[in-house]
């Protein structure tokens, strides 16, 4: 789903401290934003490079229309930026801009004094209560669109290899806490498949570490995780990944089977 | 206004005034060797090449493969072209996992683009699933979430009879906008082809039954013919 914003890139990581005396500029409490206002339309620049423009409470076509007006503040903006030393072309940072989404990462110095994880008691809620409220069906769908998402993100195309793909999505569970896991190789047994499968094994985690004994796997998010990592990393759709252990299934580890499926 | 979405068929769009609707399901079901498959591709090659829209195709009978290869033999068809382009996907799943089913279908839907969907034959689904009750969960789950998504599917299931008197009716037909069915009808001493549209909720669609025959360029339905 698109929001009503733009977002450019500036490419370089900005000293967000430094630029806040801009006349116009100020650092909202709570963040390391900079938070620039020109008239109806609202610069936000993060410590990331990330910039974000937008007019509060419009639709997307007023933001559209006042475009050009903002790229003129943009700039103005980049101009600013360059003097206090960043290096920059204001040309290639307007051409960057595209229409944010909201499935990108929430920046690095949104919150301040807070760490990036939140606590395991919200994390359940939000995926258990809408069980209360709509089709277990429609919940499985909404986790796995949740953890395609990153697991997309994650398969940057810097990647050499699959293993390396593994250790990242290993490394991306343990930085957010969301599990402790490991990763094998294998031949894929059933086919003479030119793929290998990749079984992930997963302690603690935490869609699942306790529930109840339902009868089946409950990790939607991380095989959506696992399943999109590994489409966008082998451009490839026809991707299986199947929770084959999980607390709710009765076991007190989690396991996923990555299978490339027969052409 | 829903809009239609044509199936490019010659005779069929006449019999539902324009096409299926859009976003809806239909149901084509019929015996063994009654043209489901042919119809099913030729409703995404007809997408793909003259409507511009992008097909889904997953194979659940054949490897998308061996699928192809078989079509290339009877029809002139250039799916090479749109399966390049990408216009046309022929993909399968994990026949035993109805979430792999769904993490693909949301896949190709969400993040291709894709407007037209082919499951074929959903039959295998049900083979496949451990009970009627999970069979149903499943497919009522599935339809009432590809109803939000952008997308028209087609649905196909092999049906034992071959009769119009003897069809008996399953879960799918009521559950589905659409039903049409295909027959393989001995005729003297030859079998002819027939269909007809048994329900398409919404539109005034034609009753009778329609000769249709299967040649290189695929299906065409003679709805001025009677059977
Ligand atoms: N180009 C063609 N000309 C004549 N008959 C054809 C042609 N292509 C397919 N057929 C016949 O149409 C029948 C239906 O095929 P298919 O679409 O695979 O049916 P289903 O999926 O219902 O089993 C097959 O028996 C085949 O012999
Ligand atoms: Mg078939």
């Amino acid at each position: 789903m698109d929001t009503l914003a733009y977002t450019y890139d500036i490419g370089k990581p900005l000293n967000i401290k430094k630029l806040a005396g801009l006349k116009y500029a100020e650092l909202p409490q709570g963040t390391e934003v900079l938070k620039a206002q020109f008239g109806e339309v609202t610069i936000l620049v993060f410590p990331s490079g990330e910039m974000r423009a937008f007019s509060k409470g419009k639709t997307f076509e007023d933001l559209e229309r006042g475009l050009m007006p903002a790229s003129v503040r943009i700039i103005q903006l980049l101009e600013d930026i360059k003097k206090s030393g960043v290096k920059l072309d204001p040309t290639k940072v307007i051409e960057s801009g595209k229409r944010i989404q909201w499935s990108s990462a929430a920046p690095a110095g949104v919150r301040k004094t807070m760490e990036s994880t939140v606590g395991l008691d919200i994390l359940r809620q939000m995926t258990y209560a809408p069980l209360d409220i709509m089709s277990e069906f429609q919940v499985e769908r909404m986790l796995v669109q949740a953890g395609e998402n990153i697991g997309r993100s994650l398969a940057d195309g810097s990647l050499k290899s699959a293993d390396k793909l593994s250790e990242a999505i290993v490394a991306y569970l343990k930085a957010n806490k969301l599990c402790v896991s490991s990763f094998k190789k294998r031949k894929d047994p059933s086919k003479n498949s030119s793929y290998d499968q990749f079984v992930f094994t997963m302690s603690e985690s935490a869609f699942a570490a306790g529930i109840p004994p339902v009868g089946k796997p409950m990790c939607h998010f991380i095989r959506g995780l696992i399943r999109g990592a590994f489409a966008k990393f082998l451009e490839l759709e026809n991707v299986s990944v199947k929770e084959t252990q999980c607390w709710g299934l009765g076991d007190t580890e989690c396991e996923f089977v990555m299978t490339v499926l027969p052409k | 206004m829903i809009g239609k979405v044509p199936t490019g068929i010659d005779g069929f769009d006449d019999m539902v005034k324009g096409g299926f609707l859009e976003k809806r399901h239909i149901l084509l079901t019929g015996g063994p060797g009654t043209g489901k498959t042919t119809f099913a591709m030729q409703f995404l090659y007809n997408g793909a090449k003259t409507f511009k829209e992008k097909g889904l195709y997953i194979s659940l009978e054949e490897t998308p493969e061996k699928l192809l290869s078989n079509l290339k033999q009877s029809l002139k068809w250039d799916l090479d072209k749109h399966i390049k382009d990408g216009s046309l996907v022929i993909a399968t799943v994990d026949k035993f996992d109805w979430s792999n089913l769904s993490d693909i279908l949301q896949s190709y839907i969400t993040r291709h683009g894709v407007k037209r969907v082919v499951i074929d034959p959903l039959t295998i689904m049900r083979m496949n699933t451990k009970d009627e009750f999970e069979f149903r969960r499943n497919l009522i789950g599935l339809l009432a979430f590809l109803e939000n998504l952008d997308c028209t599917v087609l649905i196909t299931a092999e049906l034992p009879t071959v009769t119009r008197e003897a069809t008996t009716y399953s879960l799918e037909e009521f559950i589905v906008d659409g039903v049409v069915v295909l027959y393989n009808l001995p005729i003297k001493n030859e079998r002819r082809f027939a269909l007809e549209v048994l329900k398409m909720r919404g539109v005034n669609h034609s009753k009778s039954m329609y000769p249709f025959k299967i040649t290189d360029k695929g299906i065409v339905v003679y709805p001025e013919e009677i059977i």
